[in-house]
């Protein structure tokens, strides 16, 4: 890992993918590991520790997302952001296994959705107990409603644990 | 059913259980009890248990702890749950509960997990410390690297720095730790009812190759700990030689105090005389868990003091 300590204001670009996640930075010092591309979260005590350390790291605190070409949001971010009650998608209990099992979801697997959806929007998938499962992409708009055809494209979910 | 074993294995466990050696037998020749760990900083226990029971999964509380449960009926494997992907709990047996629990870091301590895939213990020390403080989990084998990271992010363990490394080597690691967790890596003959495989592989030679690298390790968490400092040291064997002869070694040559065990109650004590021979009293102060006690491996625990 080549970690640096970056300022929470440079991704606020992150900001216009989930709005407001960055708020999850706060009381956090923020790494970027320029190898991996990922960012990982530490609180202070743990990123104190980490720089007395003399030997390269695997991993820190919370792993937060990766950044590419397209930015990935890991479980964290999910959980976390499922709270903020924004660009969310309720399944049902038949959504809910089949989104584990890394399905896309079509209408009779969802039972509701936040009003500020918009195509091709990054949302957060969660059970009726507001459970994060995972990201997906929208296929559809708040405003049109749900249709027919894929209407949540799985990007991650965390049936991943038990492939991995 | 005596026949699956290798003849000197058979030999050093009536010599070691005496008159209940066919306990242990029998025990390791039946399925062992899962058990499962709620992971409280993630969910209550209550409900955790209500929605496992709502699935037909049937749990009796263990005696030394109040969030870890033997998993008693098992309709579905369990890791396939929701509830399990949440990481709502950790499955383990329930032998492998005890060291964070005896070691019961706080939150500001900074900890050492000196062999620390697939996770289990690290994750258990997270929550106990709730989050806070910090952990320093290493692990030499990069390929079980990736099972340790799984789990710190399922179970949202978010004090744990990982690393690479080989824990004999951290001479040079920059920091001076708290408490240090030591699951040693063992001949694991304890494990026998859960790898039947090792019935086979099991030679009398693994017990001195395990000990020096055991002592090695000690000898290493000697140096990495402030004074003051809590060391847990446990392994999955039944031998001696991994167990007290090593606790022997960390008191007489290196300096530790050993310390009585909080869940002492709830185990057997350590070995005073083994294979014809008197070893130090102060090793009563051990823990072993026999297999047969309550149905899983087979587990011995230390806990030391540098003075």
């Amino acid at each position: 890992m080549v970690l640096k300590q970056v300022n929470p204001r440079e991704f606020k670009w992150m900001d216009s993918i989930l709005p407001g996640v960055t708020k999850l930075f706060s009381g956090k010092v923020v790494l970027y590991d320029d190898e991996s591309k990922k960012v990982f979260l530490a609180s202070k005590g743990v990123y104190n520790v980490l720089s007395k350390l003399h030997i390269p790291v695997e991993w820190i605190g919370v792993f937060f997302a990766e950044v590419g070409e397209e930015i990935k949001f890991g479980f964290y971010v999910a959980e976390k952001y499922s709270k903020f009650g924004k660009k969310r998608v309720v399944v049902t209990k038949f959504g809910e296994e089949k989104f584990l099992y890394r399905r896309n979801l079509t209408k009779k697997y969802i039972s509701s959705f936040s009003n500020d959806i918009s195509k091709g929007d990054i949302v957060v998938v969660t059970n009726k107990f507001n459970e994060a499962l995972g990201f997906g992409k929208a296929m559809f708009s708040s405003e049109e409603g749900i249709k027919e055809g894929t209407l949540v494209k799985n990007i991650l979910d965390r049936g991943f644990f038990v492939k991995h | 059913m005596r026949s699956n074993y290798p003849n000197f294995f058979l030999e050093r466990l009536k010599n070691l259980f005496g008159s209940n050696f066919n306990k242990v037998i029998a025990a390791y020749s039946r399925k062992p009890t899962k058990a499962i760990r709620i992971n409280t900083t993630k969910v209550g226990v209550n409900r955790c248990l209500s929605r496992l029971r709502a699935k037909g999964y049937v749990l009796s509380k263990v005696p030394w702890s109040n969030y870890i449960f033997f998993l008693m009926r098992e309709p579905k494997p369990i890791s396939t749950t929701v509830e399990y992907l949440m990481g709502y709990f950790y499955v383990l047996d329930p032998a492998s509960t005890l060291p964070p629990i005896e070691l019961s870091p706080s939150q500001n301590d900074l900890v050492l997990d000196m062999a620390a895939s697939p996770g289990g213990k690290t994750t258990h020390l997270s929550q106990l410390m709730n989050n806070k403080g910090t952990i320093v989990a290493v692990d030499s084998n990069k390929e079980r690297l990736d099972s340790l990271k799984n789990n710190i992010e399922r179970m949202g363990a978010q004090n744990v720095i990982v690393l690479n490394a080989d824990s004999r080597n951290l001479q040079k690691i920059g920091v001076q730790f708290d408490k240090i967790l030591l699951d040693a890596p063992c001949s694991s003959d304890g494990t026998m009812a859960k790898n039947p495989e090792l019935r086979k592989k099991i030679k009398k030679e693994d017990y001195a190759r395990f000990q020096k690298l055991q002592k090695s390790l000690v000898k290493s968490a000697y140096n990495l700990l402030k004074k003051g400092g809590i060391l847990v040291y446990s392994t999955c064997s039944t031998a001696p030689e991994e167990n007290e002869e090593v606790v022997e070694f960390a008191v007489n040559e290196l300096g530790f105090k050993l310390l009585p065990l909080k869940i002492g109650k709830y185990i057997d004590k350590g070995m005073v005389s083994f294979f014809g021979q008197k070893h130090s009293q102060f090793l009563s102060k051990c823990g072993r868990v026999v297999p047969f006690k309550y149905n899983t491996q087979a587990f011995f625990l230390a806990k030391l003091v540098k003075v």
